[in-house]
């Protein structure tokens, strides 16, 4: 067989019709401007934490700058006061963190246990286990705020670090539960039974097999209860007290000082700062986060 | 090595009976090959031997231990799964090691054994790689090496090479009867591919609706089915069927078929003596592709017809001949140079002295006398 010896021109596009551009111009400019509308309030909110608080009171809350600053980082970090105390928002960011976190990885290890013996481990009433968990998922936080506070004060651990960390590992099993479960469903059943026939008990299959496996969901996992428990609020205010504070709650009573005139411009400083570890979060795993989200949907 | 011995065993799953009153007796080193349609139970019975699922009735005998309600760690068994099964995560090496390590072998022997393993299937250069990076061969030989490591009272193999393709399938089994031949190990094998089952084996389970139809060597098998199911499952293309009735005397026996063309017969005198009570009845002729020729060659035993060719499809070696034989579609398997052309009127021969007979009702074999 003899090879061409001259390559044509492999770069040839279909030719695009006018009524077809028409069509382009038309869909990119619907999208432009649904993403500056997106958009804006973050703009409005980055722009006011870079401006002087007498700008904004003098002109409008919408404005450029007249001249750019930093010091309301500076002073919504460690200096604004928030219900007398004047601390910034440093301890309650801290307090946040020291929450977050445990609850996170807690609830996310047990999502992935009970997805590897709901889906793999022959569990008896497996199916019925699985429907009472995601019920969890569509309880709405108002319907058991109640019981939480009844048990959290049984326990001891009302208005403590420890008791929301609690209600939010719980709460968040139920959704651990269900994306672990629909991601696990699709391991070969082959190397289970390979595990077990090697002598692999049930941890043992877990660590050397199952974990190995699931680092995609683990970490859709870890973005969604993080962004989610961090940005919380309801059970933030409710359990909520002086000693500890998360920073969603503590955002609510910000102030300069007690003569109660607003401060747009540390507010949007410390509204930013709250908004950072989800952002974060998101930009190391985001890359996963949606291969984890659509795993499954297509074979 | 050890025997297994299987009693009794039912299977039921919630409202359906996967197996019925299995009974095998496998001695030891005996290379056992289940096979059967899909659905047919063959691999739940796998399974229950493994120890992967339990017995709803019965029991297992490994050498002289009951293994019944052992979990599958404690059978002392090592299956190598269609899927292969490796762990994706670690590298051939660790594969091969997982189990030892899970029985807490000492390092130093887990070296020795991966070393003799891996020399004895060639995998040596790829102990270090992920299963991602090897071939499909190389993961079938891995898989093998996982289960030989173990070195194992039984060795189970649920399809070990249906993932391959066709060539490397051929070689990976004469490479398996190699290896059988070589270590002697008691095998019990999963199939659909009943050119597996015959070469393989040295004794064939065919299975269907979780009921053992036979359990022979192959020729008996495929010489002898047990009934109609087994000749019609063993043997490609599928034996011929005719339902005949039988007249004449014990010592010379007549079989004739009535079809809508009209009417065959088939002196078969004396060369079937086990039609004898059978005078007056219908029975099953099974006659095998093969054993119709072309008429010109045939000699003593053979019984000529006349037929209209349908369909020729010529395979290289053979040509395959549908044809109709008083209105009944018949497939013959005949030499590649006889090729006749569609709607031709052909004279055939049929060795009847090869062709077996079933109960009409039972389906099953009329046995020899």
């Amino acid at each position: 067989m003899s090879v061409a010896e001259n390559i044509p021109d492999l770069d040839r596009k279909r030719p695009i019709g006018a009524k077809k551009l028409a069509g382009r111009i038309a869909l990119y400019t619907t999208l432009i401007i649904l993403a500056l509308f997106v958009l804006m309030p973050l703009a409005v909110i980055v722009l006011n934490s870079l401006r002087v608080n007498e700008d904004i009171l003098r002109e409008s809350f919408i404005g450029w700058p007249t001249r750019i600053t930093f010091e309301n980082w500076g002073v919504a970090w460690s200096e604004a006061c928030i219900n007398a105390a004047c601390t910034g928002v440093r301890p309650y960011f801290w307090a946040s963190i020291l929450m977050v976190v445990p609850a996170t990885l807690i609830s996310t290890a047990i999502g992935l246990i009970n997805g590897f013996a709901l889906t793999k481990w022959k569990m008896p009433f497996a199916g019925v286990v699985f429907v009472c968990i995601t019920i969890g998922v569509f309880l709405p936080p108002q319907v058991v705020l109640l019981p939480w506070a009844i048990t959290l004060s049984a326990l001891g651990l009302s208005q403590s670090l420890a008791g929301l960390a609690l209600v939010h590992i719980i709460q968040g099993t139920c959704f651990t539960t269900l994306f672990c479960r629909n991601y696990l469903i699709n391991l070969p059943d082959d190397l289970i039974k390979a595990a077990r026939i090697d002598g692999a008990g049930f941890f043992r299959t877990f660590w050397k097999i199952v974990v190995p496996l699931s680092p995609p969901i683990i970490i859709v996992t870890i973005i969604w209860q993080f962004t989610f428990i961090w940005n919380e609020f309801l059970y933030a205010v409710t359990f909520a007290s002086s000693d500890f504070r998360p920073i969603t709650a503590a955002l609510m009573s910000l102030n300069a000082d007690d003569t109660g005139v607003s401060e747009y411009g540390f507010g949007s400083a410390a509204v930013l700062i709250a908004a950072i570890p989800p952002l974060v979060i998101y930009f190391l795993g985001g890359r996963y986060f949606v291969r984890g989200l659509t795993q499954g949907a297509v074979k | 090595m050890a025997s297994l011995n299987i009693e009794t065993v039912w299977k039921k799953y919630d409202n359906f009976i996967a197996l019925r009153d299995v009974n095998l007796d496998i001695k030891d080193g005996e290379f056992v090959v289940l096979v059967g349609p899909s659905g047919c139970g063959k691999s739940t019975l796998l399974s229950i031997i493994a120890g992967l699922e339990e017995t709803s009735y019965g029991s297992l005998t490994l050498g002289d231990r009951e293994v019944t309600d052992l979990s599958s760690k404690d059978r002392n068994i090592a299956m190598v799964f269609q899927s292969y099964a490796l762990y994706p995560t670690m590298t051939v090496r660790q594969n091969i090691t997982f189990g030892m390590e899970n029985r807490k072998v000492p390092k130093d022997e887990q070296a020795k054994a991966v070393a003799e393993v891996a020399k004895l299937l060639q995998i040596e250069p790829l102990l270090d790689r992920k299963p991602s990076q090897l071939s499909g061969g190389q993961r079938q030989r891995v898989a093998m090496g996982r289960a030989l490591v173990r070195d194992p009272q039984l060795f189970l193999f649920d399809e070990p090479l249906s993932n391959l393709d066709a060539k490397l399938r051929v070689e990976m089994r004469t490479e398996m009867k190699k290896l059988h031949k070589r270590l002697g190990q008691t095998i019990v094998y999963v199939t659909h591919d009943q050119v597996e089952a015959m070469t393989l084996s040295d004794r064939i389970v065919v299975m269907n609706g979780g009921v053992i139809q036979q359990f022979a060597d192959p020729d008996t098998i495929y010489q002898k089915p047990a009934n109609t199911f087994v000749a019609g499952f063993m043997g490609s293309p599928s034996m011929n069927f005719l339902p005949v009735t039988i007249s004449g005397t014990d010592n010379d026996v007549t079989a004739t078929f009535k079809g809508d063309g009209g009417e065959v017969v088939f002196p078969l005198g004396s060369t079937h003596p086990e039609l004898a009570g059978f005078i007056g009845k219908t029975v099953t002729l099974g006659a095998r592709p093969e054993h119709f020729v072309p008429a010109e060659v045939s000699g003593d035993g053979m019984v000529r017809v006349s037929a209209t060719v349908d369909v020729v499809e010529p395979t290289g070696p053979d040509t395959m001949v549908v044809f109709t034989l008083a209105g009944k579609s018949l497939v013959a398997v005949l030499p590649a140079k006889f090729r006749p052309d569609e709607e031709e009127a052909v004279e055939l021969a049929l060795n009847i002295k090869e062709a077996v007979f079933f109960d009409v009702d039972s389906g099953d074999l009329i046995p020899d006398v």
